[in-house]
């Protein structure tokens, strides 16, 4: 196990540095002088002097990444154009609130696709099946962009049960969790769904059921347990995109995230800023990756044993 | 009384395309401590009887009409709750897959110790104590350690062994086996069915095995039943059937005996033709498609069961039939 | 189960005959049939000017006049949703076209060259697919600044890589085929081998990937002009639409209905036909 976690942690390097040179470059890549085009009008020649060098871009491109990545390691990731403060700062102020929104919207995504998933594969072909296809398809094709509109018109805007956005107590926090998990648990039924019908019917059913177990304990102990292995990849896997639909998400409810500091940016013309926000989505989204894959080889003893 | 009365058992499947009569009016006993074989090609019904008997018949598959008896009650009007209180304590069962038969991420020293954990007033020590004890009984040579296992980490014999254990853990009254050497190497086969037949006897199961290997049939049974198409068409005492075979399909199965040579799992051949659909199973006598010697009766109208002289044999084959006696040739029925 | 891929002749009319089968792929067929007539036709379907500006009508709600009401600055909705659906349908289309042929034209070759440019080509999808879905996209768009071109070449440069890891594998299933060694050792050129010979059999795995590549694609767009990073107004898309419908959403809560309706429709259609195409282009994949 511990090979298999060492192994891991060395495939993962690797793309942490190309992720780290990507951003690096970012700001090179821009055409034209990117001092000027951030500055846009309000450019005056000493200002731009003062931001180039602040940026280090006066430099030889050598030493700029080797001063890059040195900061980079010591967590300093240079200082927002429009605030002047260190953008760590600002980005690790927002990031509890996108960990929050993208943690909340996974149990949603969980809570609804677990139950469900089975439910229609135990009562196959039954109308909790059929339900559960029409929401696994509904909740697929839905943008987050219209759901969570769609959901602010409802609850907020009709019945007036919860705040049209902002952030705060639990009460705000549900649109959002439910706007940015409701794709993930439509694809994660699913996927429950056909995991478990391919388990219950594989060998090993039948002997629990010969042994006369409860069928509770058939569902859950026997078939549940083999039939999450390939959802906690895929659950893994969609984390990464929950935090591309929280960047959408926040924007559509005020939420005070890395997601809508990453938009605020770009529009300000930020970019130490929005080099930031990069950096730390796509570390984050890597991290994830990583711990996924530890906790797969946790599950299934196959790899555990290897 | 005997332990196990089968009778007009059908079990039918209510598919798109049809109904599948895969068990058509069955009846057969077991009597205590006794083995019989239901022998028969795949698709010939033999597994779908022994699912009955246990109650896993699932959809689409239903229990049309008749009686299973075991010990006199009748299993197929009990509740699902009831029913599943025999299985795994008076009736077990093991399959052909030992490979997919262990749930692969459930260690195989807990998939023993739940079962009993379910059915018994034990303490987990006990029950582990028990689990060790039983991994023993089957000749696994480290039984402590293999307790911890995954089923993985085991080899197919070592897998099955785990399931002969698994399934006899209870003392069950009856153990059903459905091909539990076929797919396990040669070598391994011998080993398994000497291990079913010893613990048979200490612990006093009867069995029903189910097999395609007449040479199985030789080394186990007590009593056999040869399945076609649904029906069982000859069935009776071991040495009976062996040496006074009736039914042309019964004589073709044992002519068809695997030697030492023939690779494992190769067809066996020497009769021609495959197992009906039974989704429209052909008029008359099932069989007689591929039949050497069919009689023009035997395309209109099924052949009824009788009993050979005093004993147990028993056949449905209008070769055999008074009314149509006259027609068989003495030489010819004993020859083929 | 890319393995069990042999030589074979996709018969067109034996997929056609599975395809017409799927009863949803059919409507998904029909409906994106609808929606590129309304896209080609647009000009003489628009009751309006989608332009036009009439700032004592904004933000009135479905009248007779108005079908779909006016947005903020009067313009008639129902003529910028038709308009909309040209914008993102061609999009879709143009970034598929783009990121299928370049993805499929790079996995050939990296699948057949294989060493260490296929070494090379395999990191650089990695690292691109270490990047969450959009990101990458507001990246490039946050460089390049907003515009529908911007846009299309941003969803190109990170679309490619799932049409590149596909063939690839396919390729390397396909080379190891007899006869491909058969042309080999017959002398036929490379490039021939390549396109003649590996591409074909390749095909149904790039169909199926790209229709549901539009769909991604559209979905994609309007993401980024739901944000307001991607058309540049006035030009209309259903993502820039919904993007006004969310500033109003207080007092006009209608604009957020029928952009939304329209891009679910279309991304369930394009799904269902996708799943028509793998049934019907890998009929084993069915029985699986």
């Amino acid at each position: 196990m511990i090979r298999y976690i060492i192994n891991r942690l060395l495939l993962t390097i690797p793309v942490v540095i190309a992720v780290s040179v990507l951003v690096f470059l970012f700001i090179h890549l821009i055409p034209g002088d990117p001092v000027e085009m951030m500055l846009g009008e309000t450019a005056t020649i000493a200002n731009v002097e003062e931001i180039r060098h602040m940026l280090g871009l006066d430099k030889p491109l050598g030493i700029q990444f080797l001063d890059f990545m040195k900061n980079l390691l010591k967590g300093d990731l240079g200082k927002s154009i429009v605030s002047r403060r260190p953008v760590m700062q600002i980005v690790l102020e927002r990031y509890p609130a996108t960990i929050k929104l993208t943690v909340a919207s996974a149990i949603v995504a969980l809570i609804i696709s677990i139950p469900l998933g089975t439910l229609a594969a135990v009562k196959h072909y039954s109308w909790i099946d059929n339900l559960s296809m029409i929401f696994a398809l509904l909740g697929v094709s839905m943008p987050n962009f219209w759901l969570g509109p769609l959901l602010i018109i409802l609850f907020s805007l009709t019945l007036g049960w919860l705040p049209p956005s902002g952030y705060g107590g639990f009460k705000y926090i549900i649109l959002p969790a439910i706007t940015l998990g409701t794709a993930m648990s439509a694809s994660l039924t699913r996927l429950v769904r056909s995991s478990m019908l391919e388990v219950l019917d594989q060998e090993y059913i039948k002997t629990a059921r010969a042994k006369g177990l409860r069928e509770r304990l058939v569902i859950y102990r026997h078939a549940l347990r083999n039939a999450l292995i390939p959802v906690i990849t895929v659950f893994g896997m969609q984390i990464g995109s929950l935090l591309s639909g929280a960047l959408i998400t926040e924007t559509i409810f005020s939420w005070p995230g890395v997601g809508r500091l990453f938009i605020e940016s770009i529009f300000r013309r930020d970019f130490p800023l929005v080099q930031g926000c990069v950096l730390i989505i796509a570390l984050t989204y890597v991290f994830v990756n990583f711990i996924v894959d530890i906790t797969y080889g946790f599950i299934n003893p196959k790899i555990r044993y290897e | 009384m005997a332990l196990l009365e089968v009778k007009n058992l059908r079990v039918y499947f209510h598919t798109r395309e049809g109904t599948v009569k895969a068990v058509d009016d069955v009846s057969f006993t077991l009597e205590k401590n006794e083995t019989l074989c239901l022998v028969g090609e795949s698709g010939c019904g033999k597994s779908v009887t022994a699912l009955s008997i246990i109650g896993l018949i699932s959809n689409p598959g239903k229990i049309e009409s008749g009686q299973i008896l075991f010990e006199g009650v009748d299993l197929v009007k009990l509740k699902k709750s009831e029913l599943r209180k025999f299985r795994g304590t008076e009736i077990s069962m093991i399959f052909q897959e030992p490979m997919t038969s262990l749930n692969p991420s459930l260690k195989v020293g807990f998939q023993i110790v739940e079962l009993l954990l379910e059915h018994f007033n034990v303490s987990k020590t006990e029950a582990k104590n028990l689990a060790v004890e039983f991994l023993k009984k089957v000749k696994i040579p480290d039984a402590v350690g293999t307790y911890d296992k995954y089923p993985h980490q085991l080899s197919g014999g070592m897998r099955q062994r785990v399931m002969i254990a698994m399934a006899l853990i209870s003392k069950p009254s009856l153990l059903i086996a459905d091909e539990p050497t076929t797919a396990l190497d040669v070598t391994i086969q011998l080993q398994i069915l000497e291990l079913i037949r010893d613990l048979k006897n200490s612990l006093g199961t009867s069995v029903i095995l189910i097999t395609h290997d007449m040479g199985v049939v030789a080394n186990l049974a007590d009593k056999v039943a040869v399945m076609y198409a649904g029906k069982i068409v000859e069935s009776g005492e071991v040495f009976e059937v062996f040496e006074n075979p009736l039914h042309p399909y019964t004589v073709g199965l044992l002519g068809s005996i695997p030697k030492l040579d023939t690779p494992k799992n190769s067809r066996l051949i020497s009769i021609p033709g495959n197992v009906p659909r039974l989704i429209n199973p052909p008029k008359g006598c099932r069989f007689h498609e591929r039949c050497s010697r069919k009689l023009e009766i035997c395309e209109i109208a099924e052949p009824p069961e009788m009993t050979i002289g005093n004993s147990n044999h028993r056949i449905a084959c209008w070769l055999y039939s008074d009314e149509f006696q006259g027609a068989v040739d003495t030489d010819e029925r004993y020859g083929s | 189960m890319q393995l069990f891929f042999t030589k074979k002749k996709t018969n067109f009319s034996d997929v056609w005959y599975r395809f017409r089968r799927n009863k949803l792929a059919v409507i998904g067929l029909i409906v994106i049939t609808l929606f590129i007539l309304v896209a080609i036709f647009a000009n003489y379907l628009m009751p309006y000017d989608p332009y036009k500006i009439d700032i004592r009508n904004r933000l009135k709600g479905p009248s007779k006049e108005h079908w779909l009401g006016t947005d903020d600055l009067g313009r008639d909705v129902l003529s910028r949703l038709i308009l909309g659906t040209r914008v993102s349908l061609r999009v879709g289309l143009i970034v598929v076209g783009i990121s299928a042929t370049v993805g499929t034209i790079i996995g050939l070759l990296s699948g057949y060259a294989g060493g260490w440019v296929d070494n090379l080509v395999m990191r650089i999808v990695d690292i691109l697919l270490a990047f969450p879905g959009i990101l990458l996209a507001l990246a490039i768009v946050a460089i390049l600044g907003p515009g529908i071109d911007h846009v299309i070449l941003a969803l190109t440069l990170t679309g490619w890589v799932g049409y590149a890891r596909v063939v690839r594998g396919e390729v390397l299933t396909i080379k190891e085929e007899e006869y491909i060694t058969a042309a080999k050792s017959s002398g036929i050129k490379k490039s021939v081998i390549l396109f003649k010979y590996i591409l074909p059999n390749a095909l149904s795995p790039i169909i199926v990937l790209a229709t549901f590549g539009i769909a991604g694609a559209i979905i994609a767009e309007s993401s980024l002009s739901f944000l307001g990073l991607g058309v540049k107004p006035p030009e209309p898309s259903w993502g820039s639409l919904l993007n006004v419908g969310r500033r109003y959403i207080m007092v006009a809560p209608y604009l957020s209905i029928f952009p939304g309706i329209f891009i679910m429709v279309v991304v369930m259609a394009l799904n269902f036909i996708g799943d028509g195409l793998r049934d019907a282009l890998d009929p084993r994949l069915r029985n699986k």
